[in-house]
């Protein structure tokens, strides 16, 4: 909602100078709507990175800089946690087969093919567990990419986050 | 499924399928998947098929009898170790053709079977159902490629059938037969010598200028630059021979969604001579889908072949011939809805209604999820996202069936009359109880690490209809009940202690997997009137299916073989239309023989009760129709001579 708002007012401006000090303003206001000061991140759109690697899937969190693949990101594997009520932005990427990720309870899939990126948007609005079915595609059944997707509070979630800076499975 | 339970299925189906001692050294058996070995639905749907015998109308009061072991037949298909212990999902997983030609002249038709691994062989057709190997005809082996499959055309208008073999990354061969069966090496100065992942070889006039041009299939780069070298034998590697392969992409499945690992078919026009001209680019049949097969087809009924081209990992393709000079895509005109994952084709007229239809076997769709036996003439349950089908939800999730409406015009009827199985890969046609209408056999089944399907045998019923019959007609159960094999073998205390299969199992453990088809081709093997079905098994041995309708009741029939002066020398493209007792049959001289293949073989007509035929019409490629008088006797082969 304030991005938004920040938008509108850049619209009309208000100075020569407004650009740069809107601009400025903008970054470090973006940077807020997805990243918080502990753990990485805020209250905006979730991005998560699901990596299969050999018939394993590598869950990777933005740490408190706010990007993928820097040195502080936070990584899983198989489970997937995810704050209630907010947009989730799946990036799946494969560094061997052909793997399919679907969610039975939303209905939704997605594949993950090696030098590939493909995007799976989901939210769950409602606190709880579900399932998340793994598969290789034309494959052998692998349990290993059988997992859970745990739905939080917002708060349990950043906690949990924080909880998960500096480790690694 | 849980993985503990998992390892419980596994370690159960180890011990229930036994121990077996096998070259002096005590073996484990493990059938991946668990059940493959005696299935317990096979007597269930045998029951139920058997059952159904009162919905036919069609004569099916006969059966089928595998002769492989009286055949002569001693030889085996070989697939690549990444179809079994290197496991990948790749397009090794497709395995091989079957063609079948008369090279030697002798008036029988002689078979040429080709594997991945090992050799390729020319079998001649001594006579009375039995082979023998063709001497003289070693240079076919190409032992020293991975084969895909082969077909035969007349390409120079002598009178016999040249042959052309296709490889993966291992060049493709053009053989020109002497007209007695030997066969001299005449790639180099004939230009089809491309080296790629090819597949089906095409032939078909597409300028009907009397010589046969060539629609070469490619499928796409499945492999990498890696070579592996494995055993022929990979249950016994100390008796196998040595052979090496490009290893398969782990993400090969995926290569349609990858525009760098495509390989475009290429259209070859014969020049005469003995030399062709690639001319894909000039004629406009550019193309880039991952196509291990095409039919040539007349959807505008203007003599001109058209060419509807197979894409496994997409949709399917329709290309307009105008006037032989270019080539016009109207894929999705003609063709709304195509299958995902199509394999095989064959244009026949299935109800006699005097229009050419088409028959599309899918394979691929039929892999998205597990499919349990009794649902496997449904559609699949597709479980890709569109993302990966890229089909723009233009597809048909199983097998098509086009019914010719008119002038450009097909209506998908599959579900109606029952064309829909399980795991097919191409389908042969031929009219099996001489009823005259045309019956299908499709080759079906996957292997490692897939559930054993059956093969299907669909008898026309009276043109309303398909109907199972493989167990009512004993095409299954499979030669002595097999449904799995010995697939490879593995030694989980030594250098395939990490073998996915060795994590839960020790000691010499020998891996058993499923048996499937590939190929088929129906033909009349022993001359006695009717026709048999002989098949290409992936990693196994043929089955030679002699039918005893001939036997069983007096049949009536025509064998119909075309010489073309004007038109190509075989008459591929013909149309031919036989009326008996007011009865008119149409076929198309197209060559289509079975999955992946070409042959050369004359025509069949089953003609019902009619004790004559009273004529027969043949438009040539050419563009002459040539009107054969009657009554003409049956039960016999007629040669037709164009302009005679």
């Amino acid at each position: 909602m304030i991005c938004f708002k920040l938008s509108r007012v850049w619209k009309r401006g208000c100075s020569k100078k407004a650009p740069i000090m809107w601009a400025l303003f903008a970054v470090t206001a973006l940077l807020a709507c997805t990243i918080d000061g502990q753990g990485g991140w805020g209250d905006g759109p979730l991005l998560v990175e699901v990596m299969g690697d050999e018939y394993q899937w590598y869950v990777t969190y933005a740490g408190a800089d706010g990007e993928l693949h820097t040195s502080d990101d936070i990584v899983d594997t198989t489970d997937v946690h995810v704050p209630v009520g907010v947009d989730v932005q799946l990036k799946l990427r494969s560094k061997d087969f052909v793997y399919l990720l679907a969610l039975p309870d939303l209905k939704v899939k997605q594949i993950a093919v090696p030098d590939l990126e493909f995007d799976l948007d989901f939210q769950f609005d409602v606190i709880g567990t579900y399932k998340l079915a793994g598969n290789q595609l034309c494959g052998f059944r692998h349990e290993s990419l059988m997992g859970t997707v745990f739905v939080q509070s917002k708060d349990q979630f950043k906690s949990w986050l924080h909880g998960r800076s500096g480790k690694s499975n | 499924m849980n993985r503990s339970f998992l390892m419980v299925v596994v370690t159960v189906g180890a011990v229930l399928s036994g121990l077996s001692a096998v070259t002096g050294e005590i073996r484990r058996r493990l059938p991946e998947p668990a059940g493959i070995v005696e299935p317990a639905w096979i007597e269930t749907r045998k029951a139920e098929q058997l059952g159904t015998v009162e919905l036919f109308k069609a004569f099916v009061d006969f059966s089928f009898d595998d002769r492989y072991k009286d055949s002569g037949i001693d030889w085996s298909n070989h697939s690549t170790d990444d179809t079994g212990k290197r496991y990948k999902a790749s397009h090794y997983d497709h395995g091989n053709g079957i063609a079948v030609a008369d090279v030697d002249g002798d008036g029988r038709l002689d078979v040429y079977l080709t594997t991945q691994a090992g050799s390729n062989r020319l079998l001649r057709n001594a006579g009375k159902g039995r082979f023998e190997k063709m001497p003289g005809a070693e240079n076919l082996q190409l032992a020293d490629v991975i084969g895909v499959t082969a077909s035969f055309a007349d390409i120079d208008n002598d009178g016999d059938s040249d042959l052309y073999a296709t490889t993966v990354r291992g060049g493709n061969y053009l053989f020109e037969n002497d007209g007695k069966g030997h066969f001299r090496d005449v790639t180099g100065p004939s230009g089809l010598q491309y080296s790629g992942h090819s597949s089906g070889a095409v032939f078909f006039d597409y300028d009907r200028d009397g010589l046969l041009d060539l629609f070469l299939c490619n499928v796409g780069s499945y492999t990498v630059d890696g070579v592996v070298t494995a055993s022929t034998d990979p249950v016994n590697p100390d008796q196998g021979t040595d052979y090496h392969y490009w290893e398969a992409r782990r993400d090969a499945f995926a290569g349609h969604l990858k525009p760098e690992r495509t390989e475009r078919s290429i259209l070859y026009h014969n020049q005469g001579g003995g030399k062709f001209a690639d001319v894909t680019t000039e004629i406009g049949l550019i193309d880039t889908s991952w196509s291990g097969a095409a039919s040539p087809i007349d959807g505008n009924d203007d003599g001109w072949p058209d060419l509807y081209l197979l894409n496994m990992q997409g949709n399917d393709e329709y290309f307009e011939n105008v006037g032989g000079e270019k080539f016009v895509r109207k894929s999705r005109d003609l063709f709304p809805r195509t299958p995902w994952g199509s394999m095989g084709a064959k244009v026949f007229d299935y109800d006699n209604d005097g229009a050419l239809d088409l028959y599309i076997s899918d394979m691929h769709s039929d892999m998205s999820e597990e499919v349990l036996p009794w649902d496997e003439d449904l559609k699949a349950n597709m479980q890709y996202p569109e993302s990966f089908l890229a089909t723009g939800g233009n597809s048909v999730f199983g097998n098509a069936f086009y019914h010719k409406q008119g002038v450009d015009q097909y209506e998908e009827i599959s579900d109606v009359i029952g064309a829909e199985n399980y795991w097919p890969w191409g389908l042969s046609v031929g009219d099996l109880n001489a009823d005259g209408y045309e019956d299908v056999f499709l080759a079906s089944s996957m292997n490692y690490p897939f559930r054993f399907a059956v093969n299907s045998l669909l008898i026309n019923n009276a043109g309303e209809e398909f109907l199972d019959a493989e167990y009512i007609l004993g095409v299954e159960p499979r030669r002595d009940d097999v449904t799995a094999i010995p697939w490879f073998v593995l030694d989980c205390d030594g250098v395939d202690a990490e073998h996915k299969h060795c994590a839960e199992m020790s000691g010499i453990v020998e891996v058993w997997a499923s048996v499937g088809s590939r190929s088929s081709v129906i033909f009349d093997i022993d001359d006695d009137g009717d026709l048999d079905i002989l098949t290409n098994e992936f990693n196994s041995e043929p089955m030679v299916l002699v039918s005893d309708l001939a036997a069983k009741k007096k049949i009536h029939f025509l064998k119909v073989k075309l010489v073309g002066t004007e038109s190509n020398r075989s008459g591929i493209g013909a149309v031919v239309e036989v009326e008996a007792a007011g009865q008119r049959y149409k076929k198309v001289n197209d060559g289509q023989s079975g999955y992946l293949t070409q042959s050369d073989l004359p025509l069949y007509f089953g003609l019902g009760s009619a004790k004559s035929v009273d004529t027969i019409v043949v438009t040539w490629p050419s563009g002459k129709k040539q009107t054969v008088k009657g009554p003409l006797d049956t039960n016999r082969l007629l040669e037709i001579t164009e302009g005679s």
